[in-house]
């Protein structure tokens, strides 16, 4: 198998896959289980920038995506506080 | 074809499949955290070698606020199960 076909079928397998487990996986009524789970289909859309040679789109999605970890981790935490 | 890719693949393969089955929060960052090595591993045998830079300095980065924000996650859980609103708190 040619490693740029290896690199798309394991990034649409880890798209199916995240998107999936984040809709119907296990306990995901807690908010943070529910968010480590989206972080799969985003490494899946990552490797599919990869096969297709989207070098800058590729790097600026990694710097977006560890801001975006910052900003969702603590709004679950103040909204577990704000809410009774 | 070299073995890198290879290998890499099967640790992105397992650390998704371990990311969604686990359910302790701890496990799950520790499974992530698989599944980005072997995304880093994928990039550097593209050749790739500035985007690898800079995945490897940002993947840490988003370990450690993720681990620190479990940490306190599982404090407010902790302390709204001990002194939940049924009882009567007067220090509110």
């Amino acid at each position: 198998m040619d490693l740029v076909t290896l690199a798309m079928y394991v990034g649409y397998f880890l798209l199916i896959l995240g998107t999936v487990g984040a809709v119907i996986g296990p306990l995901t009524k807690d908010p943070f289980k529910r968010f480590l789970n989206i972080e799969v289909p985003s490494v899946g859309v990552c490797l599919i920038f990869l096969a297709y040679n989207q070098t800058l789109a590729l790097m600026t999605f990694l710097g977006v995506n560890a801001i975006l970890t910052l900003v969702l981790v603590r709004a679950i935490i103040k909204n577990e506080e704000l809410e009774e | 074809m070299e073995i890198l890719p290879i290998v890499a693949a099967g640790c992105c393969i397992l650390g998704g499949i371990g990311t969604i089955i686990h359910t302790h929060n701890i496990n799950k960052i520790i499974m992530f955290a698989l599944l980005e090595s072997g995304l880093i591993g994928l990039i550097a045998s593209f050749y790739y070698l500035d985007v690898a830079i800079i995945s490897s300095v940002l993947e840490p980065v988003a370990t450690l606020i993720l681990l620190l924000g479990v940490l306190k996650y599982e404090f407010i859980i902790k302390n709204k199960k001990k002194y939940s609103t049924e009882v009567p708190v007067l220090t509110k």
